[in-house]
């Protein structure tokens, strides 16, 4: 049955290239477009290196200070993550960091710009960087102050050639790093690892960051268990209040909250750091992914239609000759399903292209867009989603076909 | 004729609703993306201000301290010998640097400001006015920066030397504020007051600048106040500017120079390198304003550029699949096409009627998007724009969509016309 309805879903397509080939643009164009997004969203959140243990990692990037009439926020300083978030207990790691700064270097003549970030030595073990030389950052390193950097890639490459880099000596903002190691690259939408140089905290010029309440810090907790992390929020949340604050003249009250990659970033998205925005932003997901597959239905539910009133004798006949409804309605839903499939194929090829020019144009750096099996599913999904919602109608259009009028020719 | 037009597609309302919606969501698409380029349009044709290809900018980060005030004491060891240090107020070291940046025969002029041109920070004030809150944009600035920036004075003059006896704080605002606080009334030496906790603070305009578009040329123009700042702050108390010095607003994030054109990228690391010696705990990070700009358009045209190439992907392929639809119906309709020629019609007729058709649907379908979209203002989900915006953007997207269905309709017209009333009246 299924075979049959496959030779005659092919036969159609076959018999009018034309009509074929805009409902292949169609459904190729739209699933192009989704599969490009649905990558780059896995991108930013999916798990992968060197973020690998995202399952049970939170966060503290933000934190609200508020009194009558005065509120003050922004990323937590070194002072705060040292004294209140270093110390909780039953946490397998603690990392400690610095947002990005740009910070130009005139290594080999010409300026470079590159992006910077300082961390502790705890960074380099809750994030899993593959090394293509030398070593990473150590606490010792933190503790010592010691003038070490690490690079990426492509910063050896363009600093020094691609030439090995351990050893080699690299002035930034003035002061002088020795190279102990290079990483891959990491791609700049995942926040927390990117960078392009990352030396130890304590490098910085002065040392005024230590008593910091507020900074430009960020501090990442690792729990041994993805099961520990109500338990770590709550912890959280019960020494807030006994926290010692800044001007109490001022202010009376610390909310902050340990979020997940997720969390943090819909709650930076919509600037809305209070309530959690994650149930909204795939509200708003959904609902601007339908929005965008309005036109193309529309369109494809148009061609399909007019296919229909061709087929009209056709119809006419299988329908004198005892065919259910049901059975046309499923036949023809089945035939869209097989173009939709076929565009989808098309349009995942496309989609793969147009990935690659996306990576390679530089408007995200590093960022190295694929289509894993989980973008794959999504466009799977997608894809059937779409050729239904194309199907149904036209199907319902059919079913209702006088056999009469339809064998003598007539259209609706 | 219309009317038999009108019934003839109202004949066909099952297939023709569907032709119609279509059109519909495609010119709600269309709208958008026009109304989105409009928008940004608008804002880019508005002179900016300044001129930036001869500017480079140096945004100053003061470690973990970002709110150094000009008044604020630091302590600046010597670039010569470890051992020796001095106290200077901010004020004073932001004066060595201009000095220092200026004797270079590079370098034309330099000034300090509080954001650089092509930022994404702001510093706003909403001072009451006549009972009315007016946001106000804040920038500090030092003498030299009319010279630097190339700032267009339309009436009064800029800051001067003797400004630092008067015993207000002199500020030269833009067109917009001017036409917004005084409206018609000369604004040159009137007198702004803010009123804070901290004081009363009283600001005599004594000029107006056509604009100072900082935040670049895509973005919306803003009310803006520059306020006088002497860089040269003493540290003696009681001297009235150390008041001031200590003044939460009185700060400076950024240096403009500028310098001889021709001059090479390579001069930049001299710069730096005279910075960090008059101040090495700052950092500085120094960019030519022309960079800044080309990568600040780069940032804002991207989201643009890709929504305008999902549209066109989206209008190919309604136009294609319009094509289709009416072709088909062409060939269902070939005895009444036929019908008519062998009464005489000609091809002209045929034309005509099927074209026309397609644009009453078309018309009805964009009838019906300028309902929706004149809705969309009062419901406050799209940004305030001028009525003008909004009337280029409808006219554009009603336009395009004219062109895109008489293109799809071409093709199945010439069609009609190619019917042979002899076959198609045989055709049973």
């Amino acid at each position: 049955m299924l075979r049959n309805y496959l030779l005659v879903a092919l036969k159609v397509l076959h018999r009018r290239p034309f009509f074929t080939f805009v409902s292949l643009f169609a459904v190729s164009f739209t699933l192009v477009v989704l599969t490009t997004a649905s990558s780059v969203l896995d991108h930013l959140f999916g798990p992968m290196a060197p973020e690998t243990h995202q399952d049970r990692t939170i966060g503290l990037y933000y934190m609200e200070l508020s009194g009558d009439d005065w509120i003050w926020d922004g990323s937590p300083g070194y002072g705060f993550l040292d004294q209140h978030v270093r110390t909780l207990p039953d946490v397998e790691r603690v990392a400690v960091f610095t947002d990005h700064t740009v910070a130009a270097t005139y290594q080999t003549g010409t300026k470079t710009e590159l992006v910077a970030k300082r961390t502790d030595g705890q960074f380099w073990s809750v994030f899993d960087f593959e090394f293509l030389e030398g070593r990473p950052i150590t606490d010792d390193d933190e503790a010592n102050g010691a003038p070490v950097a690490v690079i990426n890639e492509t910063t050896r490459d363009r600093l020094f050639a691609g030439e090995p880099a351990v050893g080699q000596m690299l002035a930034i903002d003035g002061l002088r790093f020795q190279v102990i190691g290079v990483v891959a690259d990491v791609s700049s939408l995942r926040s927390n690892p990117y960078s392009d140089v990352w030396m130890p905290i304590s490098t910085f010029r002065n040392s005024g960051y230590r008593d910091g309440f507020f900074g430009d810090f960020h501090a990442v907790i690792v729990a041994r268990d993805a099961a520990d992390i109500p338990g770590i929020r709550a912890e959280f949340s019960a020494l807030l209040p006994r926290v010692q604050l800044p001007e109490p003249e001022h202010y009376e009250k610390l909310e902050a909250s340990l979020d997940t990659w997720f969390e943090w970033t819909t709650k930076s998205f919509f600037s809305e750091y209070k309530k959690d925005p994650t149930t909204r932003f795939w509200l708003g997901l959904v609902v601007v992914g339908f929005l965008f597959m309005l036109l193309p239905s529309v369109n494809l539910i148009n061609v399909n239609v007019s296919r229909i009133m061709e087929r009209a004798s056709e119809i006419g006949v299988r329908k004198a000759f005892g065919a259910s409804s049901r059975t046309l309605v499923g036949q023809f839903i089945v035939e869209n399903l097989i173009l939709t499939l076929i565009g989808s194929v098309l349009g995942f090829v496309i989609a793969l292209g147009a990935l690659k020019l996306l990576s390679g144009s530089g408007l995200v750096p590093y960022a190295d867009f694929s289509i894993n099996l989980r973008v794959f599913t999504y466009g799977v999904l997608i894809t059937l989603f779409f050729g239904l919602l194309s199907g149904v109608y036209p199907a319902w259009r059919m079913s209702r076909l006088d056999p009469i009028q339809a064998l003598r020719g007539r259209s609706l | 004729m219309i009317l038999h037009i009108f019934k003839m597609v109202w004949n066909r309302k099952g297939t023709n609703a569907l032709i119609t919606l279509e059109i519909l969501i495609s010119f709600l698409v269309l709208f958008a993306v026009c109304a989105l380029g409009a928008y940004h349009y608008d804002h880019y044709r508005q002179p900016l201000g300044y001129t930036w290809d001869q500017v480079w900018k140096v945004e100053i980060s003061f470690g973990e301290d970002d709110s150094l005030t000009l008044g604020a004491l630091m302590r600046v060891f010597s670039m010569d010998d470890p051992e020796a240090s001095e106290v200077l107020t901010v004020g004073e070291v932001f004066e060595r640097m201009v000095t220092e940046v200026e004797s270079f025969e590079q370098v034309e002029a330099a000034a300090g400001m509080s954001f650089a041109p092509y930022t994404r920070s702001s510093w706003r004030w909403g001072l009451d006015i006549d009972d009315r809150k007016i946001p106000i944009y804040m920038q500090n600035a030092s003498d030299s920066l009319l010279e630097v920036m190339d700032l267009d004075m339309t009436r009064g003059r800029w800051f001067e030397e003797t400004d630092r006896s008067h015993s207000l704080r002199t500020i030269v605002i833009n067109e917009r504020l001017a036409r917004q606080v005084f409206g018609r009334e000369d604004p040159i030496g009137q007198v702004i007051v803010d009123e804070s906790d901290s004081g009363d603070i009283k600001m005599k305009v004594v000029g107006v600048i056509a604009d100072f578009r900082y935040h670049g040329e895509l973005s919306p123009p803003i009310p803006l106040a520059f306020m006088r700042l002497p860089i040269a702050v003493a540290a003696e108390p009681g001297d009235e500017l150390v008041e001031h010095g200590r003044n939460q607003h009185d700060f400076l994030q950024a240096l403009v120079i500028r310098v001889k054109p021709g001059t090479p990228v390579s001069f930049e690391e001299e710069i730096i390198k005279r910075l960090h010696a008059v101040a090495p705990e700052w950092s500085f990070k120094l960019q030519p304003l022309s960079m800044a700009r080309d990568s600040y358009l780069r940032k804002r045209l991207a989201p643009l550029a890709i929504a305008a190439l999902v549209a066109a992907f989206l209008m190919i392929m309604v136009a294609l699949g319009l094509l289709g639809v009416l072709w088909q119906n062409v060939t269902q309709r070939i005895r009444e096409l036929g019908l008519r020629r062998a009464k005489g019609a000609t091809a002209g007729h045929i034309r005509r009627q099927v074209l026309g058709e397609l644009l009453i649907m078309s018309s009805l379908a964009m009838v019906i998007g300028v309902i929706v979209i004149v809705q969309l203002p009062l419901t406050g989900w799209v940004p305030p724009t001028s009525a003008r915006v909004y009337m280029q953007a409808l006219l554009l997207a009603a336009g395009l969509m004219s062109v895109l269905t008489v293109i799809a309709g071409l093709y199945p017209s010439f069609l009609a016309t190619r019917v042979q009333p002899a076959e198609a009246l045989h055709y049973e």
